[in-house]
């Protein structure tokens, strides 16, 4: 039975995301048993959710360390050392998610709740193995369809309705941009599989310029910008951000990102016949796209985040910022020097999503633990005086920023200096100015991330001290210090 | 020695995050206690470290023992005696080293650094009631930074450290500061952040270059100067990545048109604050010149930083001292001296010659003697009176006679009297600098003429004639004198300046040998450029010239 065997094989690649899906059906399935007819659970159930979705996370991170490098393989998944890295960084972001999520969520939505977090993890860890268009594809959309879920279950107001039907239509129409273009790949190679593709490519030279390749690539790239939050395709950022929570806003500030750099990755080397993202050189009018692209997404993003009134508006800018750098690191990834690896923009990109998920999920943990329901922190203003009221969130929010600026001694500084390294290594004009750019911008976002910071410190409180009840999420584990 | 060292540099960070742990639980009191003894410690450690280091290099060199050992070559011009070398990360091209390590220069600003924080945190005693355990805290990383700056041997080390110093004193502004004080720690981060990034852009494009060129430990600073002069860097080139490698050292200083910053942080910066501000910090800037900017680029120093830099500097000393003589407030006062000091710092540097060096090196350990104490003193005069403006205050000599005469005393080192340090310092600056450039050295000459005015007319205004003190607000304690704690405070730095100015000696046997290899490499630069401004006329003006035919 080699069918068998051969699904049997690939089932073998993919146990992490198979445990992952596995507690998402076991958690769909039972949850409405355990909830009354008008939707009233037992207090406490959360709990009992959360600690699921924490084992489940942990036999998948197991299972990963366990999981074989299986490079050039055919296959519909191929485990290379990529998908190895991506895996790590989701499970273990997808660990502190969970535990954001914790206390935000209400004991009746809790399993909905936690297996959309696990579905959306395991839709990334599938674009990073998938070896199929198809395949990549169906992650992406695994990773979206559990969003607007998330979205939608946090908050239960016109205000959250809006923004997840806004979300779920722009992400509907990046989707089919992406299938669009898709379809364009496999006509132009004939197949689906990423490697046959790559084949492909590199025996015709497709990668020199064939007009219906370039289409399917500039489809791709505008759909998966907006993954990316990339400007012009940001838009819905700002009204996403500030309509749900603190805890769904942090989700979506970094597994989208990761997603897009992800998919981005399996792509486009593939239609450019290289086999590893390593190797590939993008086409200098590629180049020129994704840094003109980034020089805007980071100048937008925090020009505007200079004028917000709105702490959530103001995140989702610096987060729409922090897409131009990591598109600055793939503007700047074909090693042009010689004697510089290629790979050297790659790098940092793949260097910079970790560091940038920790400091943003840790600024959204310290903003939804040092809210209440009642009294959640919108405004500004709302941060008041904030180190009087909640010190330890406000200085875990203070390391979290400091980072977000690239300041030393935080893991913010490595990233941004990686980037910056890389962008001096390509020695290219373009990457001379996009390394100078680069600078300029961060020291416009160190700007508003100082206000922040006065705002917490040296302001007075705008409320009267008094303790409340406050929930303590576990941001401690979040310091960006990774360095 | 090592062990030293790291106890040096660890021990400030590890009192600030006790203090910020148990900062709830800790009354005021034991907060200045633990902050004290921590920083008294590190100031023990860093003695120690000097005399050590003092008795294993200066001495057996005399001596002709065998010297210590390092890893560098012979031809670096960075050759720190000890060192401490552990790999810290690596992330493609890019390896980073836990580079620390000692020179003559560094040991002593360490020092600096240690006995400064002391006297800081002992004139804090009062004046700091609010969220104190958080001063110190802040006041102590200030000090692991910069201890950091001085022992980093690799660049993105030094960077790390160089920008680490920026959080702390934001802090120590902009929550214990004056009035305007989150405008001026806003301006003062931002100015300086914006200079230090371009600063970083030039020192990547740099390693990159050495690491394109064949160089394995491009971050690494004495390997990578001794690379440089190796293969030394186009003369444009040159010029260019001096520039902006200079851009946020001439912030950090300042240098004249950069210096805006200075006064406004200075103003509303706690005592403290402006006590390592001035004392220390400053010196980061001309120490990253010395550092970086002279050992690597001798060709652009000579073209561009001694017409440019040293231009820049008379304009600092003489538009810095005429702001002091204007300046009503005596603190605004002592920060655009710092302005005029910092400009006879430069002028000393960008003379590219033994004694200019070494005068530059010694004005950094003066000025932040002699500022540092000035900066104590106006503070103990506005806790009393709550003023700082010299139209309120007339005649303190009566009230407070010890606090008179330590402040004459204090303005005579900043003048520069003879027999005091500030006139070594500055007289070997100027006399580096009349060697090559007697217009600057006589235009800068009148900076100290200056400096004697506005000093001694703050001092005559304040301290002398009719005793007028602002009425005392409801419930202040009566004035009384300095007491034992603020004498604590300012008599060593006062010793200090005493000692320096009679016996100059040890302090420049300290210095003298990493001076010399820079002062060698920018005369042969200087010889280099000479020969081939006379060998264009004849040959392919693109031949490099080389070292050892000259010699």
């Amino acid at each position: 039975m080699p069918a068998f065997d051969q699904l049997n094989q690939a089932a073998g690649l993919i146990i992490p995301e198979i445990i992952l899906i596995a507690t998402v059906c076991i958690m769909f399935l039972t949850a409405p048993f355990l909830v009354t007819e008008t939707g009233q659970a037992s207090p406490g159930l959360r709990h009992r959710w959360g600690i699921l979705t924490l084992l489940s996370i942990g036999c998948a991170v197991y299972a990963w360390i366990k999981s074989p490098l299986t490079d050039g393989a055919v296959g519909p998944f191929e485990i290379d050392a990529l998908a190895w890295y991506v895996r790590g960084v989701t499970l273990s972001t997808g660990a502190l998610l969970a535990l954001l999520l914790w206390d935000q969520t209400e004991d009746s939505i809790a399993a909905e709740v936690f297996a959309c977090l696990l579905a959306v993890l395991a839709g990334v860890n599938l674009v990073s193995v998938a070896n199929d268009l198809i395949g990549v594809f169906l992650g992406l959309e695994l990773v979206s369809i559990p969003t607007y879920l998330l979205l939608y279950l946090g908050r239960d107001d016109w205000q959250s309705r809006e923004v997840t039907i806004k979300y779920f239509l722009l992400s509907i129409f990046s989707s089919a941009l992406v299938l669009f273009g898709l379809a364009w790949v496999y006509g132009l190679a004939g197949s689906t599989n990423l490697a046959a593709i790559t084949q492909t490519a590199a025996l015709t030279g497709a990668a020199n310029g064939h007009q219906m390749l370039t289409v399917a690539l500039v489809l791709i790239l505008c759909g998966i910008s907006f993954r990316l939050t990339a400007v012009p395709f940001h838009f819905y950022a700002p009204d996403v951000f500030q309509g749900t929570t603190p805890s769904a806003a942090a989700m979506l500030s970094f597994i989208p990102k990761v997603v897009g750099v992800v998919a981005l990755l399996q792509i486009f080397p593939a239609c450019y016949g290289s086999l590893q993202p390593g190797d590939w050189i993008p086409t200098s009018a590629l180049r020129w796209l994704l840094a003109v692209m980034s020089i805007i997404t980071m100048t937008v993003g925090n020009m505007m985040a200079l004028r917000q009134k709105s702490v959530l508006r103001l995140l989702a800018w610096s987060s729409i910022s922090h897409g131009g750098y990591m598109l600055v690191g793939l503007a700047v990834s074909g090693g042009a020097a010689p004697g510089a690896s290629a790979s050297t923009g790659l790098a940092a990109v793949l260097f910079y999503l970790p560091v940038y998920g920790i400091m943003s999920i840790g600024i959204f943990a310290a903003l939804s633990s040092a809210g209440t329901k009642l009294r959640p922190l919108r405004a500004l203003e709302d941060l008041h005086g904030l180190s009087q009221i909640r010190p330890a969130q406000a200085l875990a929010m203070t390391v979290c920023l400091f980072g977000m600026g690239g300041l030393p001694p935080t893991g913010g500084f490595f990233g941004k200096l990686n980037l910056f390294f890389a962008a001096w290594k390509e020695n290219t004009e373009l990457s001379r100015t996009l390394a100078v750019i680069l600078a300029v911008n961060a020291v416009i976002a160190a700007t508003y991330y100082l206000r922040i910071i006065g705002l917490m410190y040296f302001e007075q409180s705008t409320v009267s001290t008094e303790k409340e009840s406050g929930q303590i999420a576990p941001i401690a584990a979040l310091n960006s210090e990774s360095a | 020695m090592q062990t030293l060292l790291f106890l040096v540099l660890a021990l400030p960070a590890v009192t600030a995050v006790l203090l910020m742990l148990f900062r709830s639980s800790l009354s005021t009191g034991n907060a200045r206690w633990t902050a004290l003894i921590g920083a008294f410690a590190t100031f023990l450690f860093s003695v120690f470290l000097l005399s050590g280091y003092y008795s294993r290099t200066v001495k057996a060199e005399e001596l002709e023992l065998e010297k210590l050992v390092t890893t560098q070559s012979a031809d670096s011009l960075i050759r720190p005696r000890v060192e401490f070398i552990r790999p810290w990360l690596e992330s493609g091209d890019m390896q980073l080293q836990m580079y620390f390590g000692l020179d003559g220069i560094s040991v002593a600003m360490i020092a600096l650094t240690g006995l400064l924080t002391v006297s800081a945190i002992l004139i804090s005693w009062e004046a700091i009631r609010v969220r104190a355990a958080e001063f110190y805290a802040a006041l102590l990383l200030l000090e692991t930074g910069l201890v950091g700056v001085f022992c980093a041997f690799d660049l993105v080390l030094f960077y790390v450290f160089f920008e680490m110093t920026l959080i702390p004193l934001f802090f120590l502004i902009a929550v214990w500061g004056g009035q305007q004080r989150r405008w001026a720690a806003v301006k003062f981060f931002l100015y300086t952040l914006a200079g230090s990034l371009v600063t970083l852009s030039g020192l990547i494009y740099l390693m990159q270059y050495a690491s394109a060129g064949g160089l394995t430990n491009p971050t690494s600073l004495p390997a990578l100067s001794a690379w440089l002069s190796q293969h030394p860097l186009p003369t444009e080139l040159q010029a260019t990545l001096f520039l902006v490698v200079s851009a946020g050292f001439l912030i950090k200083v300042p240098v004249f048109p950069f210096h805006t910053w200075l006064p406004l942080a200075h103003v509303e910066a706690p005592t403290a604050g402006s006590v390592v501000l001035a004392g220390v910090l400053l010196k980061l800037g001309s120490y990253g010149f010395l550092r970086l900017c002279l050992p690597m680029f001798p060709d652009a120093c000579l073209q561009v930083g001694l017409p440019l830099i040293g231009l820049l500097s008379v304009i600092g000393v003489i538009y810095g001292s005429l702001c002091a003589l204007a300046q009503t407030d005596i603190k605004k006062l002592v920060a655009y001296s710092s302005v005029a000091h910092l400009g006879f710092c430069m002028l000393g540097l960008f003379a590219l010659n033994q004694e200019g060096l070494t005068g530059s090196v010694l004005q950094m350990i003066n000025h932040g003697l002699s500022t540092g104490a000035l900066f104590i003193i106006v503070g103990m005069i506005y806790e009393r009176y709550h003023t700082r403006e010299m139209a309120d205050l007339s005649g303190l000599a009566h009230a407070l006679p010890r606090t008179a005469v330590a402040m004459v005393f204090i303005s005579m080192a900043s003048i520069g009297l003879p027999g005091l340090n500030g006139f070594v310092g500055e007289f070997l600056s100027l006399a580096g600098m009349f060697r090559v450039n007697p217009l600057y050295s006589a235009l800068g000459t009148t900076g100290v003429i200056l400096g004697a005015w506005y000093l001694l007319n703050a001092v005559r205004l304040v301290f002398f004639g009719e005793l007028r003190v602002p009425a005392p607000h409801a419930g202040d304690p009566p004035v009384r004198d300095m007491n034992g704690r603020e004498f604590v405070a300012l008599a060593p730095l006062a010793v200090l300046c005493l000692w320096i100015g009679i016996r100059p000696g040890p302090l420049v046997e300290l210095i003298q040998p990493d001076l010399n290899p820079i002062v060698r490499s920018i005369s042969d630069a200087a010889e280099n450029r000479n020969d081939g401004n006379s060998l264009e006329l004849q040959a392919d003006p693109e031949a490099e010239p080389s070292v050892a035919t000259l010699n």
